[in-house]
């Protein structure tokens, strides 16, 4: 049960790789609503690495910038479509990582991922915010668990952040990590293992 | 805390491959009968289960509608 389980999830990543690279291809000769689709991807990707790798939702705008222009210059001259999403993972993790550079101190927070950390004019505001067209209660849940897991990534040293991330959130291979961050397959799932061990341990204590 | 005996300690380092899929098959079997016999591994393994489901529940947000419609500003911008 838990094996098909696991495949299925696999099978499920597989997929979205190959779903990039079939919008690379199309992308690339000219299909300009699949060119629409990739760019607003590289800004999706951009924007969550904004708030959960660098913890800066200010920063957001300039590496969404980054990503969407990087990707329309990179589309035109790709040679291998399939190691696109690599391709663009790395590109917006280095420019979080300049971002991050700039900047005297590490992030003292996580933004949440669910509000976005912007307010409705797409200013940086505070976290949490409401999502209408919910019950009070699953309101509440959805904060808690957002509130939660926040803390429990931000107390993760950076190097296991950005596995988790890349890994459990944005769902690419061990070996598409392994491409991204430079560590062997190895190291990958090995610093996997153990951030997932310590986010378990950040969880359960609250 | 009482010291896991060294059978679980060194199941418990498997756990990611397992919940990955990455565990050969005698290897899960051999988990998976001690986690039905141990509440200790047991429980870790949930909660492992739990974590994972966690993180992978928070991926793919939808962006906020102003950070959504500035993409697509800065997308039709680019390509006209």
């Amino acid at each position: 049960m838990t094996k098909r389980r696991n495949l299925n999830l696999l099978s499920d990543r597989s997929a979205r790789a190959d779903e990039y690279e079939a919008l690379v291809r199309a992308a690339a000769t000219g299909d300009r609503a699949a060119m629409e689709r990739l760019l607003m991807r590289a800004q999706e990707v951009a924007f969550r690495f904004s708030l959960l790798v660098c913890g800066h939702a200010e920063d957001a705008e300039d590496v969404m910038q980054e990503a969407l222009l990087k990707t329309y210059r990179y589309v035109g001259r790709i040679e291998r479509p399939e190691a696109f999403r690599t391709w663009l993972y790395r590109t917006v993790t280095n420019a979080c990582r300049m971002k991050r550079r700039r900047r005297v101190d590490e992030p003292a927070h996580l933004v949440s991922i669910e509000g976005g950390g912007v307010d409705a004019d797409g200013r940086s505001a505070g976290v949490d915010v409401a999502d209408a067209g919910k019950t009070p209660d699953e309101l509440a849940l959805n904060a808690w668990l957002g509130r939660r897991l926040r803390r429990a990534l931000a107390a993760l040293p950076p190097q296991y952040r950005l596995i988790v991330l890349l890994r459990e959130m944005e769902g690419l291979s061990t070996r598409e990590v392994a491409g991204v961050t430079g560590l062997t397959e190895d190291n990958v799932k090995t610093r996997l293992h153990r951030a997932r061990v310590m986010l378990r341990e950040r969880l359960g204590s609250r | 805390m009482t010291r896991r005996p060294a059978f679980c300690r060194v199941l418990l380092e498997r756990l990611s491959a397992y919940l990955d899929g990455d565990l050969p098959a005698g290897q899960c079997r051999s988990l998976e009968a001690h986690a039905r016999t141990c509440p200790r591994c047991a429980g870790v393994l949930a909660e492992l289960r739990q974590t994972i489901d966690l993180c992978r529940s928070a991926a793919g947000k939808p962006l906020p509608p102003a950070v959504r419609k500035a993409a697509k500003d800065r997308i039709r911008r680019l390509i006209g």
